[in-house]
């Protein structure tokens, strides 16, 4: 057997023995923890490419976890995407993103690396903290991430989808 | 015009704090190429020492600042023994110092959290009044901050110019075979550069706390905008630090006037980017940097 036919096999072995992890453990805590487990190995695995296979001392990894995050939760608040169309849509934002940082960083050599990918990880880390109008979403137009509210017209479609607004506005 | 001198009084004061941990930072990169990020979590033990000292024991306030400065320098004194001479002679150091030191300064917050609790504390340390210009009232302490960080910048290049120690220091920097050859203990002047900088961040942590508060976590922001200083001005540049601290304190009033004090930080923050986008070796930076 190949040693790539071998991985994919204890691979498939693993999967379905994950699958089958909330048929054995009756409790949720269990399930949920097993759940953050699996989403920090992937971060694990890009920060291992970015560090360990490439040799990129980046520490903005944590912001692009960031940007997909927002994007996935903005696409589906604001434009109403369906979540499975809103994920891989937020993934293909956070590669664009995380080519600009990488076009930024190629003059770069050693920690000025680490330090320019530090530096955006905490502009993103300050506007999403910053931006404290957008704890409550009240019935004022509201875009995190933009600096909060924005007066007129409420770009970023309440406007367009009045039954939001609505609905966010109503405390019932 | 009012606005001006108060944005110019509070730019000045902000730019000096920084500037005190920021030359800390260029003489420890300048010298052993180490990205000290354990410098946060000094000034917060600064802070503490001088706190515990003048509030707990009731000695007076010089003495409390000296207390921090002596701890803290032991402090940086530490982190060369233990975590910088092991790992001097490995491959890549300036990566494994970087995470190395995060962790060190992670463990430090955590224990002055555990001892002191992470509630904010008020710094004992503060001059009362302040001087009236036009019709813009300064606080004695902003006042009291810029001079002492005037006073230990000339210090410190007095130190670095005059001094055998000083020159042992810009020697070893500019090159550190070269310096051994000529017979410099370089492992003694990297301790003295961690030890000085640990009694810089000691300062800087009682300037920074006596205008905010005490809390273990206060360091991190300082720090990162220490950093900046440091990439705009060029790595290990000393001159330039203090030159970028005191732009970057009156930008960052100016903005906080502005914009809003919410920006202030994100402002910084992109400037630093676009510098290192358009410059990639700091505003002062020379493609070989000439260290010191």
């Amino acid at each position: 057997m190949s040693a790539a036919r071998r991985d994919l096999l204890v691979g498939l072995v693993l999967v379905v023995l994950a699958g089958c992890l909330p048929l054995v453990v009756g409790t949720r805590y269990i399930v949920t923890q097993a759940t953050l487990f699996f989403i920090y190995a992937v971060v694990v695995t890009q920060w291992n490419l970015v560090l360990g296979v490439a040799g990129i001392f980046s520490l903005a990894q944590m912001a692009l976890f960031a940007i997909g995050a927002y994007a996935t939760a903005m696409l589906g608040f604001y434009l109403l995407v369906p979540m499975a169309f809103a994920m891989p849509l937020a993934a293909l934002a956070t590669v664009v993103a995380s080519l600009v940082i990488g076009l930024a960083c190629l003059r770069l050599r050693g920690p000025y690396v680490a330090l320019l990918t530090l530096a955006i990880a905490q502009v993103i880390y300050v506007l999403i903290i910053n931006d404290t109008e957008c704890f409550t979403t009240g019935p004022s137009g509201c875009l995190p991430l933009m600096g909060g509210v924005r007066e007129p017209g409420q770009e970023g479609g309440r406007a367009e989808h009045p039954e939001l607004g609505a609905e966010a506005a109503d405390p019932a | 015009m009012d606005v001006l001198i108060q944005i110019v009084a509070s730019g000045l004061t902000l730019g000096a704090m920084y500037a005190v941990s920021t030359i800390g930072l260029a003489l420890v990169y300048g010298s052993l190429n180490m990205l000290n990020m354990a410098n946060g979590a000094l000034l917060a033990l600064g802070g503490y020492v001088c706190y515990f000292v003048a509030t707990t024991l009731g000695l007076p306030a010089p003495l409390a600042v000296l207390a921090a400065m002596l701890v803290c320098g032991l402090a940086g004194l530490l982190i060369y023994l233990t975590t910088a001479l092991p790992m001097l002679r490995s491959g890549e150091f300036e990566t494994r110092i970087f995470i190395a030191t995060i962790g060190l300064g992670s463990v430090l917050e955590n224990v002055i959290q555990k001892v002191f609790g992470p509630q904010p504390l008020p710094q004992p340390l503060k001059a009362p009044g302040d001087v009236v210009i036009g019709a813009v009232h300064v606080p004695n302490q902003n006042l009291l901050i810029l001079a002492t960080a005037l006073l230990l910048m000339v210090l410190v290049a007095g130190l670095l110019q005059r001094t055998r120690i000083g020159r042992a220091i810009r020697a070893t920097a500019q090159n550190r075979e070269a310096a051994q050859l000529m017979g410099i203990r370089v492992g003694q002047v990297y301790a003295i550069v961690l030890a000085l900088s640990g009694a810089l961040a000691a300062i800087s942590g009682i300037m920074i706390s006596s205008l905010t508060s005490l809390s273990p976590t206060m360091g991190a922001e300082p720090m990162l905008k220490a950093f900046i200083i440091c990439i705009l001005a060029g790595l290990g540049n000393v001159h330039g630090a203090v030159a970028s601290a005191l732009l970057l304190g009156l930008i960052e009033a100016g903005a906080q006037y502005l914009l809003g004090v919410r920006w202030s930080f994100a402002l910084l923050l992109l400037i630093v980017i676009a510098v290192l986008v358009w410059r990639p070796y700091g505003l002062f930076g020379r493609r070989q940097v000439v260290r010191l």
